[in-house]
């Protein structure tokens, strides 16, 4: 306050007039510390008044018009294609909440009108359209269940707006901020949404996702335990790797197939030692046995060479012993050439 | 100065209604109203007989002369009487005080009865009128958008939120000097929209101060028009109550910032939204004391602008409760608000803006003669000539350098007689 009557006693001296842009007296960093507090961005100012709104506002009908406006923007950034807007006003109430606890099934019914189907049909199909489903994860991911419990909805439809793959990838973007919301329909009755939905839970790239995935694996269906494969592969294929060993056993031929194919296509060097452990330890087959050694024998590295060898020397054996020493040879073989 | 007496005659018009519509008939308060109505009318018609004041386009004309001032003063009343279809009033020397009294009510909005008697005459004009509609210019023209568009709010309760980018617009195309005297509008009808507008004008002067750019300018102008359009939702009872306000009633008057800054976020368009905070914010003070309770974080830089020149137009205007204070007690009251209340930067640019005596401030001289400061482009306090040394009304206002003059006191408009505002013509040379 030093400063103030230093600021009084000069400014009472004097007569100035009004003089347009003659700041010539003011210091300049005075000017420049002022115009530096000027913030571009308007719609952070709207976003934080709503906040301050919602938390200073305690009557009920004046709180509930609060939401009212905020449901309106939110819609309308939407409309207008501006995601980071949206997200923005969005976020404005989901992140960090000002408002009174007493409110809260107000926020939850708001949430409910304002992520209404039309409103995320609308943004889906726009995203799907524009090809911008990635530039859309962060106001995917802030409407979160909204979005997913709408795309399970469009899921049991005949002739759904959106198509599988892209409900799949419109999950998984969803999914990525919040994997949860994926999980909550993997114990769905319906197969086929629990098959996108393990899928998508892959794609996630959230190791929350392997233990739902797992438990899958038992799932009565054998399209949903392939999907589970695929996804807990996807997730991680070190973790996998066991996981696609049982797969193999798996009653079902395409389970097998499946694992399999996700075997041969693992970048983990345990695949090896796996495989063989699988190969020489009987139970198999000749023609699961022949498979396997055939995936050993595309693996690159001396270990390959090595365990050919050691299946390929195998004297005792009958069944898919015998048949995956044969295929051993064969593949020594062709190595050779 | 015709449109001084059409102004006093609009005055007393518009007060005898208000107060025919406040009492009943017979009351002492209504009959000095309307005997003071009588005393306009002589004097508006003592002359030529008769006068026509007319309405054309967005202003009042007097006899086929446009009263600029008046038009913005007494725009409520302009814009009801377009409303009931009134184009024009012929009053004749003598007209009868029931005549008058009729048009009072209905220009008031309390009755729809015409006059009948004859002395008073509604839509028929007694003098020939211009045969082009005046309207009214620049800064004035903008100053009369920004009171439609609150009207209109008044009215429906939302507003266009374009149109009120284009008002702010057109401010900022008006020079400051001017924009200050501008701002010296005021009237006891609608006084939260005046206020508002003025705090516009103001608010766009020390934004220009501050080196603000065109659209941040803008968006400043468009949060400072409207920050109070929280007192238009809550019940003006309690707003302009005369004397101390009960707790209930501070309390409502204190709802007023979230109540606009509700209206206003439901109203904008991306990249207005700063205005909802300005209405949040503009009764917050810097120190983290205020209303509403903002956890005492940062208010936005428009707020504090705004915060600053709210006061200033507030100190300088009447209130129900209280007269108004001149610029410079305006201006000490600030200073020591500063710090506390208000931003000491934005105090200092502010108090640097407006000068000792700012354009459209009324000085007394040694000499007995009252000069109104205009504004000029150099350091020179320069002003013109609005009452001689015999107190009496100069017709055509004369330059005055105030130099080598003595300034003995500053006088508020209702003293000096004069509305700054009215001499806008002056300023814009």
């Amino acid at each position: 306050m030093a400063g103030l009557n230093e600021l009084a006693a000069e400014s009472w001296e004097g007569t100035g007039v009004v003089l347009e842009a003659d700041l010539d007296d003011l210091p300049p960093e005075l000017i420049t510390r002022i115009r530096a507090e000027a913030i571009p961005d308007p719609a952070a100012a709207g976003v934080a008044a709503l906040r301050d709104l919602l938390r200073i506002e305690t009557r009920e009908a004046r709180f509930k018009r609060v939401l009212r406006v905020w449901e309106g923007k939110v819609v309308t950034a939407l409309q207008n294609r501006d995601l980071a807007a949206a997200e923005a006003w969005l976020r404005a109430v989901t992140e960090r909440p000002t408002f009174s606890s007493e409110f809260v099934a107000h926020v939850q019914k708001a949430f409910q009108a304002l992520a209404r189907p039309a409103v995320v049909d609308d943004l889906l199909q726009w995203l799907i359209a524009e090809e911008r489903i990635e530039e859309g994860a962060a106001i995917l991911a802030a409407l979160g269940e909204p979005v997913v419990n709408r795309i399970v909805e469009l899921m049991a439809v005949d002739e759904p707006p959106i198509g599988r793959r892209h409900q799949v990838d419109l999950l998984a973007v969803v999914g990525r901020s919040d994997t949860r919301l994926l999980i909550m329909h993997l114990n769905d009755e319906r197969w086929f949404i629990v098959r996108n939905m393990a899928i998508a839970v892959g794609r996630t790239g959230r190791l929350q996702g392997v233990g739902p995935l797992r438990s899958l694996l038992t799932h009565p269906d054998p399209r949903v335990r392939v999907e589970a494969l695929r996804g807990l592969a996807a997730l991680d294929a070190d973790v996998a790797l066991p996981d696609l060993v049982k797969g193999f056993k798996d009653d079902n031929p395409r389970v097998r197939q499946a694992a399999v194919t996700l075997l041969r296509a693992s970048p983990n060097p345990q695949v090896i030692p796996v495989l063989a452990g699988l190969v020489e330890g009987g139970g198999l087959n000749a023609a699961e046995s022949e498979r396997l050694v055939e995936v050993i024998a595309e693996r690159k590295g001396p270990e390959v060479e090595a365990t050919l060898r050691r299946i390929a020397e195998r004297r005792l054996g009958r069944g898919g012993i015998r048949a995956a020493r044969d295929a051993a040879r064969r593949a020594l073989k062709e190595r050779s050439k | 100065m015709s449109e001084l007496l059409g102004r006093n005659f609009l005055r007393a018009l518009l007060h005898a209604g208000h107060r025919m519509e406040a009492h009943p008939e017979g009351h002492q308060s209504v009959d000095d109203a309307l005997a003071a109505l009588d005393r306009a009318v002589d004097v508006l018609t003592s002359a030529t007989g008769a006068v026509t004041l007319s309405i054309a386009g967005d202003a009042f004309s007097l006899d086929g002369r446009m009263l600029p001032h008046a038009s913005l003063e007494f725009h409520g009343m302009l814009r009801n009487m377009e409303k009931r279809g009134i184009g024009a009033v012929t009053v004749y020397r003598g007209a009868e005080s029931w005549d008058l009294a009729d048009l009072a009510a209905v220009v008031a909005g309390a009755s729809v009865d015409f006059p009948t008697g004859g002395t008073v005459v509604v839509n028929q004009s007694a003098t020939p009128q211009p045969g082009e509609p005046e309207t009214l210019g620049g800064l004035r023209h903008s100053y009369v958008s920004s009171l439609d568009a609150l009207e209109a709010f008044s009215g429906e309760g939302t507003f266009n939120m374009t149109s009120v980018g284009g008002i702010v617009d057109g401010f900022i195309e008006g020079r400051v000097g001017p924009s200050l005297m501008l701002a010296t509008v005021h009237s006891l009808e609608k006084a939260t929209h005046y206020h508002s507008v003025n705090v516009c004008v103001l608010a766009l002067a020390l934004g220009r101060a501050v080196g603000l750019e065109r659209e941040e300018l803008s968006r400043l102008g468009t949060g400072a028009l409207l920050h109070d359009v929280g007192r238009v939702i809550l019940d003006e009872t309690a707003l302009s109550k005369k004397g101390s306000l009960t707790r209930e009633e501070w309390a409502e008057v204190r709802l007023h910032p979230q109540e606009g800054a509700t209206a206003i976020l439901a109203a904008a368009r991306p990249g207005d939204e700063s205005a909802a905070l300005v209405a949040l914010e503009h009764h917050a003070r810097i120190d983290g004391t205020g209303y509403p309770d903002l956890n005492g974080r940062k208010l936005h830089l428009h707020s504090r602008i705004v915060a600053v020149v709210d006061a200033y137009d507030a100190i300088t205007s009447r209130r129900p409760h209280r007269p108004a204070r001149t610029p410079s007690e305006a201006r000490n009251i600030i200073v020591e608000g500063a710090g506390t209340a208000y931003d000491p930067d934005l105090v200092r640019v502010f108090v640097h803006m407006l000068g000792e005596y700012p354009p459209g401030s009324l000085l007394q001289l040694d000499t007995g003669e009252v000069v109104m400061v205009t504004p000029g482009e150099d350091r020179d306090l320069r002003g013109v000539l609005v009452r001689d040394m015999a107190g009496v009304l100069v017709e055509e206002p004369e330059p005055v350098l105030l130099a080598e003059r003595r300034v003995v006191g500053q006088l508020l408009a209702e003293e000096a007689g004069v509305d700054p505002a009215a001499l806008l013509h002056v300023a814009e040379g």
